[in-house]
């Protein structure tokens, strides 16, 4: 690229709250399974997720691919920065569609009990890169997602 | 450490602008260059620096370790490099930590627009975890001012 076209990132915040009918190691346990979470972390049954790599521990790199099926277009690196087992997960995110970057992101997950369940919190901080609507994508895959979830227990 | 004890994090957004005399292309090596970048981003006066690595790629992670002079905690940083695009942007996300645990986690994106007649507006933009207090926000903006501060220093010093 000869000129400087930097496009401004967007940066936003979305938080996404759930209560689950299950401990929090249930919970934290459907996190940390790969297997679960191939399940739980498709926005729709038309989607397909595939985990070429998974690194569940501070530090640890899961790669993914992602997308509708027959068409996995976009890549997630997830780095994980802290793990408090039953209570937290924070990562940072990379999204890509075929190589370019779309957007970056902090991802803190928080998970309490309450009686014999689990309030779960998910704060999403994204900076959008390429000018695109991820902000309305992170809201529109996550929040099914979240949806799902409740099915694992 | 049980769920009742963990410190709830406050989550806070803060922007940065700087107006720099010189190219983005130029802004951007004070970043990428080891030597550079140790001068206004890691050494600092008052601060014993006990370790520290350079790893400026997709990918990678730097480490580093210090203390005021005479205190007894060591603080720590680690960075992830999440993007990089050449004279134009890079993305991080780092943690810092006291004697091993970490107190805030950080998603940070520079731009580097070019601006004016061979200058660069430096934009900082920091989306963070913070788990010390409701002060944490103002401390960090105050702090991420002071080392963008050092950065025209180091741009005015070295050509």
């Amino acid at each position: 690229m000869t000129a400087n076209t930097l496009t401004p990132a967007l940066h936003d915040t979305i938080t996404l709250e759930r209560t689950y009918n299950a401990s929090p190691p249930r919970v934290f346990a459907a996190w940390r399974d790969v297997e679960a979470r191939e399940r739980w972390s498709k926005p729709s049954a038309d989607t397909e997720i595939v985990y070429d790599q998974a690194e569940f521990k501070v530090g640890g790199l899961d790669i993914v691919r992602c997308g509708f099926k027959g068409d996995l277009r976009f890549q997630a690196h997830v780095r994980y920065l802290e793990i408090i087992p039953d209570a937290r997960i924070v990562m940072a995110e990379t999204v890509a569609e075929n190589g370019a970057a779309k957007a970056v992101s902090l991802i803190t997950v928080e998970m309490k009990a309450a009686g014999k369940a689990t309030d779960l919190r998910v704060t999403l901080q994204v900076s959008a890169l390429d000018g695109s609507d991820m902000l309305q994508g992170y809201l529109d895959g996550w929040s099914p997602t979240l949806d799902n979830l409740a099915n694992e227990f | 450490m049980t769920a009742d004890t963990i410190t709830k994090p406050i989550f806070g957004t803060f922007t940065i602008e700087r107006k720099l005399r010189h190219k983005p292309e130029r802004v951007f090596r004070a970043f990428e260059d080891p030597e550079a970048h140790y001068r206004w981003f890691v050494s600092g006066e008052g601060w014993e620096i006990a370790r520290y690595t350079h790893d400026f790629r997709v990918g990678g992670h730097e480490h580093g370790q210090f203390r005021p002079v005479g205190h007894p905690s060591t603080f720590s940083n680690d960075t992830w490099y999440l993007e990089i695009a050449e004279a134009r942007r890079i993305s991080i996300a780092y943690s810092m930590g006291m004697d091993g645990a970490p107190f805030s986690h950080s998603l940070a994106v520079t731009e580097f627009f070019p601006a004016g007649k061979g200058g660069c507006r430096l934009v900082y933009t920091e989306q963070g975890a913070y788990y010390g207090g409701e002060d944490d926000v103002k401390n960090r903006k105050a702090g991420c001012a002071e080392l963008f501060g050092k950065l025209e220093v180091e741009l005015d010093a070295h050509a």
